[in-house]
């Protein structure tokens, strides 16, 4: 009887213990220094440390040895958001969270997770700094988040065939010059136009820049004859011109389109500056052309996209340091951002040295683009910013998108199935 | 208190650590996952989350997505009696005396140990439409229009099923390997006397001997194939055009996308039902075929 007693006792006591020791490994000490007066804050961003944040919070860690930054990097993906917003609800040790699409930031201003900046933005507005660009990060008519870098939309085009034609490099153009270029192109390549398959559905944003997702009666946009007049397009340059992949091929072989131009097999990438740290990397990345740079096409009497402003940062609600977090945001979006700009980010920022930021985004390889288009592509005028869709009607719009290039379903079919999920979305949220 | 009832209460005191973890990890989610189907619960933190009754209910009457996911759910269950049909071939042809006995059953295990991520990836680049081996050998066999597999709806998920059969056939082949062992020689030397062939004591002695196993197997199986969706996610995300959609990927896109856990809950629940009256069904069907 004693041998169960003990038994008993000492299994309960192994339970315990086993369930108290998680308590005491999680109590870590602050920052471990022995200055009780340093604050340490917990910076929470997307981008790869390699590519600039770790720099810039080396940068400021030295000015600044009363606050120190620490960079935590999550993947930009549905876990790691996911995992985000978990450390967000669990009130895991973060001051400062970069957040890179604007359905992320709701997300997590729905749930009270995040500062609003209205006290801090009386002495730096984000409009007038940022533009109005900045308003995709708007929410409730009010900044949650300022967005840091101006992430450029353009299309990389092989500027020595484009020479071989007698073609200009486009400073403004319509889907229709679009289409014409590829055509007299196509025959010195695989393909003469060409994006990453997971941007496809950029067609519609494009199509709907003046008009909005949403018409005045509130309903979907979608049915929009832009919408229409763009698919087509795609559908002919894929299935009648055979100028860009197929979709369905795209997919299934898993085609890396960026490689693809950088082998001169295609002449026009549709893309942006993120790409930038590739094509600067003549070691990795070979090429024996010259790139020149044109702005996203627009629809004949439109707008032409904006450049989209992303990596938008936020102070986390449950931060004991929000002053000191503020300071470190304006101080990123100012300056510490420079130290991105090799990797394809330029400052959104007014106040930041554009100059010397795109300067900097093309190092290593200044001689081996056409500069005066670049700057042209930064400096564009009559711009609409793009409207992002809520994520459900996104993927639903790729499903349908995947269906019609397959030629599984018509045009009318396809627009109809969208403007029923995206009606039935919109009933939903109200 | 007498002896019976301190032992008793010492068996309890012996489970409590396990019967905790129960609680905690299963009994209270799948409770709290109920109650969660009946709210209207978005966003991570869930502000402002009301009981809308049956209203997520009747939204899955309508959605199209699910319909379809729920379709291709019952296709995706094929690569289970696939796996298991060609498992206990396999099986039996390994148990008999083959060169490489070892070796071999090694092969066929391995797809099991690997990672269906990987597993994904390399049956891409097999079933390429234009440059992938299986193409090109049935092209060469004189199929003019081969399928797009992973390129189109209509075959994206039959490719899918011959992947996860590929995959798990190597589990089955395993628990039969285990279970022939058990087939009592005599049995079938006995059916021999009488002149049976080969196929007639597979079908007539041995497959009755194993046919728990193969009930066990069809329960597991087709358990997991309305949970697992890894191997989806990685190849196809689910698309072209939602054709590879299972239930299990919708229920973790609503949630973890677009953090309608409320909404997600009730495909859970849903999905639940399902697993429950198809077990059900075998259970119940299993005394016209199984023998003990």
């Amino acid at each position: 009887m004693k041998k169960f007693k003990l038994l008993t006792f000492a299994l309960l006591v192994g339970a315990l213990t086993a369930c108290g020791g998680e308590n005491e490994g999680g109590g870590e000490n602050e920052g471990g220094g022995d200055n009780s007066d340093e604050v340490t804050l917990h910076f929470w961003g997307g981008v790869p440390p390699e590519n600039g944040p770790q720099d810039a919070v080396d940068e400021w860690n030295e000015n600044h040895p009363d606050v120190q930054v620490e960079y935590t990097r999550y993947v930009n993906e549905d876990e790691g958001n996911m995992k985000v917003n978990t450390s967000l609800q669990t009130g895991e040790d973060m001051d400062i969270l970069m957040s890179h699409s604007p359905n992320h930031l709701e997300e997590r201003v729905q749930s009270n997770f995040l500062l609003d900046l209205a006290d801090y933005t009386e002495e730096f507005d984000i409009e007038d700094k940022i533009g109005p660009a900045a308003q995709r990060w708007k929410m409730d008519d009010t900044y949650y988040a300022v967005p840091t870098n101006t992430n450029a939309l353009f299309i990389m085009l092989n500027e020595d065939k484009l020479e071989e034609h007698d073609l200009s490099v486009p400073e403004s153009w319509t889907w229709e010059e679009v289409h014409e270029y590829a055509k007299v192109l196509n025959e010195d390549f695989s393909y003469s136009y060409a994006l990453d398959y997971d941007t496809i559905h950029g067609i519609i944003q494009n199509a709907l820049v003046d008009e909005g997702l949403v018409n005045e009666q509130g309903k979907s946009n979608l049915d929009h004859e832009n919408v229409k007049e763009g698919l087509e397009l795609y559908y002919q340059m894929m299935h009648e011109d055979e100028v860009m992949p197929k979709l369905s091929e795209q997919v299934a072989t898993n085609m890396q389109p960026e490689q693809m131009f950088i082998n001169g097999e295609i002449g026009m990438y549709q893309a942006g500056a993120w790409r930038l740290r590739m094509t600067n990397d003549l070691e990795e990345y070979e090429r024996d052309f010259n790139i020149a740079f044109a702005p996203y096409p627009h629809f004949e009497g439109q707008s032409t996209p904006a450049h989209h402003v992303e990596d938008a940062m936020s102070i986390v609600a449950a931060s004991e340091h929000p002053d000191e977090a503020w300071e470190f945001i304006e101080w990123y979006t100012n300056e510490g951002m420079l130290h991105l700009a090799p990797g394809g980010r330029v400052p959104a920022s007014e106040d930041a040295p554009a100059e010397e930021a795109r300067e900097k985004i093309v190092g290593g390889a200044e001689d081996t683009y056409n500069l005066e288009s670049l700057n042209n592509v930064y400096e564009i005028e009559d711009t609409e910013m793009i409207v992002d869709p809520p994520y459900q009607v996104l993927d639903s719009i790729n499903q349908q998108l995947e269906a019609y290039f397959m030629g599984e379903q018509d045009i009318d079919q396809t627009i109809e199935q969208m403007v029923n999920v995206h009606n039935e979305h919109i009933q939903r949220e109200n | 208190m007498n002896w019976m009832k301190k032992q008793k209460l010492i068996g309890y005191l012996f489970i409590l650590p396990s019967l905790i973890g129960v609680t905690i990890f299963f009994l209270f989610p799948l409770l709290f996952s109920f109650v969660l189907s009946f709210t209207n619960w978005t966003g991570p933190s869930g502000q402002g989350t009301e009981f809308v009754g049956l209203q997520n209910f009747q939204r899955l009457v309508g959605d199209s997505v699910f319909h379809q996911a729920f379709g291709n759910n019952f296709l995706y269950l094929l690569h289970v009696p696939i796996s298991v049909i060609f498992g206990f071939i396999v099986a039996v042809f390994l148990n008999r005396s083959v060169y490489l006995k070892n070796l071999l059953r090694a092969v066929f295990f391995l797809p099991y140990l690997i990672s269906p991520i990987a597993i994904g990836f390399v049956w891409m680049l097999l079933f390429n439409p234009t440059e992938g081996p299986i193409n090109v050998l049935l092209m060469n066999l004189g199929i003019d229009n081969p399928p797009g597999w992973l390129a189109s709806s209509g075959s994206s998920m039959y490719a899918i099923i011959v992947m996860s059969a590929w995959q798990i056939m190597g589990f089955n082949i395993i628990i039969y390997l285990a279970a022939l062992q058990d087939v009592p020689r005599e049995l079938e030397e006995a059916a021999k006397m009488d002149g049976a062939k080969r196929w007639q004591i597979t079908k007539n002695v041995i497959f009755p001997f194993v046919s728990p196993i193969t009930l066990f197997l069809l329960i597991i199986g087709i358990a997991n194939a309305f949970k697992n969706f890894g191997l989806i996610q990685a190849v196809t995300g689910g698309g072209p055009a939602n054709s590879t959609n299972i239930l299990p990927l919708y229920v973790y896109q609503t949630a973890f996308r677009y953090y309608e856990l409320g909404y997600a809950s009730t495909i859970a629940i849903v999905l639940f039902i399902v697993i429950f009256a198809i077990t059900l069904l075998q259970w119940f069907g299993q005394k016209k075929w199984v023998h003990y």
